[in-house]
């Protein structure tokens, strides 16, 4: 080989690739298509990995999702916390948006809760669902039949007595078990708040007292024991707002139910009940005291 | 060689998917309806066109040593320049075709021909070359997306005639959602080169 084809090799490449970028310059301007200025940005804060783990192809497609509003800020699984605040720096969001959450079953009924029936069919919440509602008594309820057991890749929810339990150390908030749920009990919530109301029952209270011992039976006790207004009874059953709830604990200790994880020791259910006592009997003195008062100072005007 | 008879030899007798069998990738992956195929085999048949044309220009100075690589870059520079267009103009098709568009430069048809043919001819038979292969190309798939779109989603020509194209009634209700997914690209295709064969070997016989 001599000299010469190598030269003639570098030179034609050269010439041609010169001319052809000439080309792509011109067609980049001519066809130009504006995107969205976000889009890049939020895939610079991206891994770039490209693994595919948050479900869209690649980081490119994640980034053009998450501008779009079809994914959450936090989509990606790999870049975690710090990339989620990033993207949400971004995408203008309050960065509290991308705090991690786990899903929860709002049910605590399992064994607690009666059986109308013995369901021997198909093994599945859909299927069981179709016979009559479901075997329990309760039309809200766990049927604890696992259909979200089996949706869950990340072995973080079991079924604990006869109702499902969400390991919120395993869960990764990928949101497969909250569309299994036939009787739409699991949401996902903030990771960080501790308080849940177990119970979806939207029976009236002696309803719901009928068909399972833990139900709730919207007696108030929580609303009026909470002091940051986030706790209401909406058609006869608690709810919990996390933008408001502080972790407190006040109204799973006031319900008399056990219907609000965390459930109460005996110790502590008899603490907050003493304690509500003597707030009574202080708001009665205090009244009293305040009656008297009043008198008092009605006394001389009378005179 | 005339026109016609090249024609003839693109689209049936030297038909590049159904009887050379290359280019499969896209034939497979973008044939879900009979749009994404015309879009699909519209794209690759202007590539195809105008690569052949640079490459048969420029064929007497490509040095042979290097000309798979000038021939992946002139194909990729036409591709790059079809992407940007439909991008553009187009940019329901160039989302639905996805990462296929770019993948174009890959398609073996197109660097096939540019070896086999436009390396070794004049400027206007390689033009014509790129035409009648191209057309090849797009009949196969449009044959492909017909049949997939019509038995797995019900419908003629979504996205062509109307937003919805024409509903099947009966079949649009119970559509085999298997035939728009990959197997389904399989198995028409293989019914596809079944039938064919069969026809060829009928003619043989005569």
């Amino acid at each position: 080989m001599d000299m010469m084809n190598i030269v003639s090799a570098v030179l034609v490449l050269f010439i041609m690739g010169v001319v052809f970028a000439l080309l792509l310059g011109i067609a980049a301007k001519v066809f130009a298509v504006e995107v969205d200025e976000r889009i890049p940005l939020v895939r610079d804060c991206l891994p770039g990995a490209n693994c595919g783990g948050c479900g869209f192809p690649g980081c490119d497609g994640l980034a053009a999702a998450i501008v779009e509003g079809k994914a959450p800020v936090n989509g990606c699984p790999v870049g975690g916390a710090a990339a989620a605040a990033k993207i949400a720096e971004v995408m203008g969001v309050e960065a509290d948006s991308a705090e991690p959450k786990v899903a929860h079953v709002h049910c605590n009924g399992g064994c607690n809760a009666i059986d109308k029936a013995k369901y021997e069919g198909l093994q599945d919440c859909s299927a069981a669902m179709r016979v009559a509602n479901g075997p329990k008594e309760c039309a809200f309820g766990c049927m604890g039949l696992g259909s979200c057991v089996k949706e869950c890749a990340f072995d973080a929810l079991h079924i604990v007595d006869g109702k499902a339990v969400v390991d919120p150390e395993k869960c990764v908030a990928c949101g497969k078990c909250v569309a299994a749920c036939p009787k739409k009990l699991i949401d996902l919530v903030p990771k960080s708040k501790k308080v849940h109301v177990n119970c979806r029952n939207m029976d009236k209270g002696a309803q719901a007292m009928k068909v399972c011992s833990n139900a709730c039976i919207g007696c108030m006790k929580c609303e009026k024991t909470c002091k940051f207004d986030a706790i209401h009874v909406v058609n006869n059953v608690a709810v919990i707002d996390y933008d408001k709830c502080k972790n407190c604990k006040m109204c799973s200790k006031a319900c008399p139910k056990n219907a609000i994880e965390p459930i109460p020791t005996k110790e502590e259910k008899e603490k907050f009940d003493a304690m509500m006592k003597a707030q009574a009997e202080k708001a009665k003195a205090a009244a009293q005291a305040k009656a008297a008062e009043a008198a008092a100072a009605e006394a001389p005007k009378g005179e | 060689m005339k026109f016609s008879e090249r024609l003839k030899a693109g689209v049936l007798l030297d038909n590049p998917v159904f009887m050379q069998t290359i280019g499969l990738c896209p034939s497979l992956a973008t044939t879900t309806s009979l749009s994404n195929a015309i879009g699909m085999g519209v794209a690759a048949t202007v590539v195809l066109v105008c690569s052949n044309i640079v490459i048969s220009m420029l064929r007497k100075f490509i040095p042979d040593k290097i000309r798979i690589a000038a021939f992946i870059s002139i194909i990729a520079t036409f591709v790059t320049l079809i992407q940007m267009l439909l991008n553009a103009y187009i940019p329901a098709l160039a989302a639905s075709l996805g990462l296929f568009l770019p993948l174009i430069v890959v398609n073996c048809i197109i660097l096939g021909r540019a070896e086999a043919y436009a390396s070794k001819n004049q400027v206007l038979p390689s033009a014509l070359d790129g035409i009648c292969m191209g057309l090849g190309f797009t009949f196969a798939l449009v044959l492909m997306g017909f049949f997939r779109e019509l038995l797995g989603a019900g419908t003629i020509a979504a996205g062509i005639i109307g937003e919805t194209g024409i509903r099947i009634p009966g079949l649009f209700e119970n559509a085999a959602t298997m035939m728009i997914l990959p197997a389904g690209g399989f198995l028409i295709m293989g019914f596809i080169l079944a039938a064919i064969q069969k026809i060829m070997s009928k003619k043989e016989d005569k």
